[in-house]
């Protein structure tokens, strides 16, 4: 790693954001029945993300 | 305290707080889908079926919620079992 103090650009009109939060659009598949989506914490098969401790994020 | 209360339905209160869920999934989801046609039609068979299911219930052990307009005459509400008190 460099330890050297870097600058980094603002924010501005003419530059880029320094962080740029984006969500896909969600489009429908199919729904879990009422009681699978209760036990899974969505009616969503695509946004079922179960918390698997040691697991790389972001390898779902 | 009254202990005399007839033994809830665990199954049909299940069943509610399920569709209570979906119900909940389909609006968040049609909030930003508002002309998908699939999901809305599934939101309304699972509203139908979770008022049904509500109305069930409260037929059966009393009100389930304390401000709906048809409470019975005595009030009821007092008497319905407190969370703690269903087995599940």
């Amino acid at each position: 790693m460099d330890s050297k103090k870097q600058s980094y650009p603002c924010p501005g009109p003419d530059r880029m954001k320094l962080a740029h939060a984006y969500i896909p659009y969600q489009e429908f598949r199919e729904a879990y029945s009422p009681e699978q989506a209760l036990r899974r914490g969505t009616l969503f098969p695509e946004l079922w993300m179960p918390y698997q401790p040691g697991r790389v994020r972001g390898a779902y | 305290m009254a202990t005399n209360r007839p033994r809830v339905n665990t199954e049909l209160l299940q069943r509610i707080q399920q569709l209570n869920f979906a119900v909940l999934e389909t609006v968040l989801y049609l909030n930003t889908h508002p002309r998908c046609r699939e999901v809305l039609r599934l939101h309304n068979e699972l509203s139908r079926e979770y008022h049904e299911a509500i109305d069930e219930y409260q037929r059966r052990y009393g009100p389930l919620y304390a401000d709906y307009a048809d409470a019975d005459y005595p009030w009821q509400w007092k008497d319905s079992p407190w969370p703690w008190e269903i087995t599940y």
